[in-house]
Order: C-alpha cells, then sequence, then structure tokens
C-alpha cells in the first residue's frame, strides 16, 4: 500500500552519515594516537614560550638597570646587582628550558624562545660592555647557557647577532645620556664602540635573513643619532651649559624624530 | 681576539648555513617537480572513463613515485642529525603535497584510510622523530586534509561518470576521517584553518549523497526501503 511520498521520504531518512559508534575502532585510536604526538609537542612550546616571556621581561628589567649608572661608584654597584638578577635568570628559567629541550630537535622551539634569548643577550653583552667594555662574543654566551653536555640551551649564531643588533639600541641610550650628563668622553668612547659594532655587523653577507638586515637599518639610525650627538658636544661644548647641550644634542636638526623612536 | 676575527668566524657559520639551505633547494625542487607528475596521472580519475582506470594508473603513478623516494634519501642524506626542523620549511609544503598524493593511492586502491605508517612506506621515509628525516605527523594530518578535498571533487565525477555507488563510500570515509580530526586539540596554526575548511568537503559531498537519495539513485538506500 506504500505511495510515492512515503518512500522518498523513508529514503531521504536513512542517514546520509553513519553514527560515529559505527566508525572503525582502529582509526579512531589512531587519532587518539595522533593526538597524543600533537598535544605533547603543543604544550611542550607552550611552556618554552612562557619561560622566555620570564625571561624576556627580567632581561629587560636588567637593561633598565643597567641604564641608571651614573657614575664609576654606582657603576659598580649597578653593574654586581645586574649580574645577579642575570645569574638568577640563568639558574631558573633557563635551566628549566634547557631541561624542555633535552632530547628534543631545540630548532623545533627555536621559535618560542627565540625572543627571550635575544632579549637576554642584549642585557648580557650591555652588562659586559658596562663592566668590561668589550663585546661578549658567541662563545661566552653559549657557556652561560651550558649546564653541562647534555643540558644547554644551543644559542645559534643568527639568534646571536639579532641580540648584538639590539645592543646597538641601548648604547645609543648610553651615549645621549652621557651627553645629558657632561661626560664628553664617554660619550665618545660609547660612539666609537658603537660605530666598530655596526660596521662588524654590516661586514657580514646576510643572505636571505632578512630580521637581521631590518635590525642593521635601525642599527645605523642610532649610530647617526649618536654621531650627531657627538658632533653636537664638540662644536658646541664650550658655548652652552651642560644641561643644555643634552637637549640641543638630541634635538638637533637632523634627529627630529628622536623623541618617537626613543623607546 | 679582535671583533673582525670573531665576526669573520660567524660570517663562515652564516655561510656554511646558506650553502646547505641552497642545496636543500634545489633537491627541494626536484621533488616538487615529481609531485606533480605523479598528481597529473592522479589527476585522471576524474575523467570520464578514470574511474575504470584506477589500477593502471596507481601503478603508474607508484612508478613514478619511486623517483621520489631516491629523492627524499638524496635529501634527507643532507640534514646533519639533530637539524630536521632547522630546514624543514623548505619542503613542508612538499612534504604535504606528497603524503597527499599518497594517501589518495592508497584510497584508490583499498578504500582504506592511509595511516601514518601506510604513507611513510609509500615515500620509504621514516615516521619517527628519532631517525632525523621524517614525515612529521602534522604534515601527514596536513596531507589528509588534502585528500578530503580531492574526494568531494571524485564524488562529484563519479556521479557525472554514473558510479553511484562510490559517492556513498566517500561519504562514509570522509565522515569517519572528520570524526577523526574532531579528536584532535589543534593549535590555531595552518593545520587547523585546514580543518576549517574539511566541514564544507564534508558538506559538499553529503549534497551529492542527498541527490543520489532523493531521486532514488542510491542503490543501498533503494533495498532499505524495498
Amino acid at each position: 500500500m506504500e505511495t510515492a511520498p512515503p518512500k522518498i521520504l523513508a529514503s531521504v531518512a536513512t542517514p546520509l552519515i553513519e553514527p560515529e559508534e559505527s566508525f572503525d575502532p582502529d582509526i579512531q585510536s589512531f587519532f587518539s594516537d595522533c593526538s597524543k604526538k600533537l598535544d605533547t609537542h603543543h604544550d611542550r612550546y607552550e611552556r618554552v614560550v612562557k619561560l622566555s616571556r620570564d625571561i624576556t621581561i627580567e632581561s629587560k628589567r636588567v637593561i633598565f638597570l643597567l641604564h641608571r649608572v651614573q657614575d664609576e661608584t654606582s657603576k659598580m654597584k649597578i653593574c654586581n646587582e645586574a649580574e645577579g638578577k642575570l645569574q638568577v635568570v640563568i639558574n631558573s628559567s633557563w635551566n628549566r628550558l634547557a631541561k624542555e629541550l633535552v632530547g628534543q630537535d631545540h630548532h623545533h622551539y627555536l621559535r618560542a624562545y627565540s625572543p627571550g634569548l635575544q632579549e637576554f643577550i642584549e642585557a648580557i653583552s650591555f652588562l659586559q660592555f658596562l663592566r668590561d667594555g668589550n663585546l661578549i662574543n658567541l662563545e661566552e654566551v653559549q657557556s652561560r647557557l651550558t649546564y653541562s653536555e647534555e643540558l644547554k640551551v644551543p644559542v645559534p649564531v643568527y639568534e646571536y647577532l639579532l641580540g648584538i643588533a639590539d645592543l646597538t639600541g641601548e648604547l645609543m641610550r648610553l651615549c645621549i645620556n652621557a651627553v645629558g650628563r657632561g661626560e664628553t668622553q664617554l660619550v665618545f668612547n660609547t660612539c666609537m664602540s658603537l660605530r666598530k659594532i655596526h660596521e662588524a655587523l654590516s661586514s657580514l653577507n646576510l643572505g636571505f635573513q632578512r630580521e637581521l638586515k631590518r635590525k642593521l637599518q635601525v642599527s645605523r639610525q642610532s649610530l647617526q643619532k649618536v654621531e650627531t650627538a657627538c658632533y653636537t658636544v664638540q662644536v658646541r661644548g664650550s658655548e652652552i651649559p651642560k644641561e643644555l647641550l643634552a637637549a640641543k644634542a638630541v634635538l638637533s636638526d637632523d634627529n627630529p624624530t628622536w623623541n618617537e623612536e626613543y623607546d | 681576539m679582535d671583533l673582525a676575527t670573531v665576526f669573520a668566524q660567524y660570517q663562515n657559520l652564516l655561510d656554511a648555513d646558506q650553502d646547505l639551505r641552497e642545496e636543500i633547494r634545489l633537491i627541494v625542487r626536484e621533488l616538487d617537480t615529481t609531485g606533480r607528475e605523479v598528481s597529473l596521472i592522479l589527476q585522471q580519475i576524474h575523467q570520464e572513463d578514470g574511474l575504470n582506470q584506477i589500477g593502471e594508473l596507481c601503478t603508474r603513478a607508484k612508478l613514478t613515485l619511486s623517483k621520489a623516494n631516491e629523492q627524499f634519501s638524496k635529501l634527507a642524506s643532507k640534514i646533519p642529525p639533530n637539524q630536521y626542523f632547522r630546514f624543514n620549511d623548505h619542503w613542508r609544503y612538499v612534504m604535504q603535497r606528497y603524503s597527499f598524493l599518497c594517501a589518495l593511492i592508497f584510497f584508490l586502491e583499498s578504500e582504506k584510510l592511509a595511516l601514518h605508517s601506510d604513507v611513510g612506506k609509500l615515500l620509504e621515509v621514516s615516521i619517527k622523530e628519532e631517525d632525523g628525516f621524517h614525515l612529521d605527523v602534522e604534515d601527514y594530518l596536513s596531507g589528509l586534509l588534502q585528500l578530503a578535498s580531492e574526494l568531494s571533487r571524485l564524488a562529484v565525477n563519479s556521479v557525472t561518470a554514473g558510479n553511484y555507488d562510490l559517492p556513498i563510500r566517500i561519504s562514509r570515509f570522509v565522515s569517519e576521517l572528520n570524526g577523526g580530526f574532531r579528536l584532535l586539540n589543534l593549535k590555531n596554526d595552518s593545520l587547523r584553518k585546514r580543518f576549517d575548511a574539511l566541514k564544507y568537503d564534508v558538506k559538499k559531498i553529503e549534497e551529492v549523497v542527498y541527490d543520489l537519495s532523493i531521486r532514488g539513485l542510491r542503490s543501498r538506500s533503494l533495498t532499505i526501503t524495498k
């Protein structure tokens, strides 16, 4: 007694998609395995990102601290304090990060810890520059982050160079602050060091490394600001009081954007 | 040591990296070409009588794939131990494409889901991270998602070619795949974006099945209503 419409209804009513219970359990368990693999990686990655963020924050604090150096006596005290802070970072966050990387290909996590590493290199190189007056090299950075043969955070050369490129910005600030305090000799010395580092960085053939090329342009701008400041100090140093000189040096016609880029 | 000497060392490191990347790029380009050849062969399944030649097409595809096997082993030999993820950006896309092609061959031959290990076997590439050069699980999964959209196309074309059974089986296969993917916790990355597109493939296949069902062309549903 069936008529046409119910027939169509009946055929439509057959489920288009099979219920999930009928799925092959092997496939389901295979996907569960995949899920575990993905989760393990993602979780570790997230932990590394968090550690990297902590390192960035602490490194920034150290940099701020180092900019508070006013004279030789405060320098020793502040450098020691900064060294202590960095050592804490090395012993805590970096150590935990190194443990996350044991048995892993660290390149898989490099993107997660790269920001922290660059900031850390910036801080530690700035400290060494202030204290010893030289540029920390890759080997020295690596040795600070090496706990044992198996336990270490690898520092790729490229990341090191990015950190050093950031250091030029700090040297620029240091130099301008020195102008403000009237420490003419420090201004000229810092300018010379900054020029040397910039020249060394620009001498590298970078191929396709875009990020470093960008930072080099910023570094070049920092250098120009500092050079202009030196020029002003040299030319007008004898004419105006030291307090005004700083303003003149950084706000000269060649540096109209100084205030915007200060940070 | 003066700055120039130290930086010359850095330059050496950078150069070594660039040189290796250059070599990798060349091999990846070869792999890309071979992948296109395999793809070209498999595209014939969408043609009018393509479904009748599946056996032959798969044999030819696998024959071409053997070229890729050699290229993969050449590529693997270039990668220093424990540095797979330093360079894998160069071949990630190609790897996903191959993963898709293998999963497609596997489906056409058996109508089953190619597991991670099945794809690894076809590519002759390890699936374990410990082995260095390997088929990463993310790339494998990405290949499966490409497979789903290819099958949604095949479902449409097989109806045109007069084959009304295959879309039903594809529908079951893809919904099972969809169920599997829903077990994964995906991050907000490219795999996640691909997965978000899966529902459109599912929908398209459902529409084909619906069209067949409502017109009584679906052989299985006919037997049910009888």
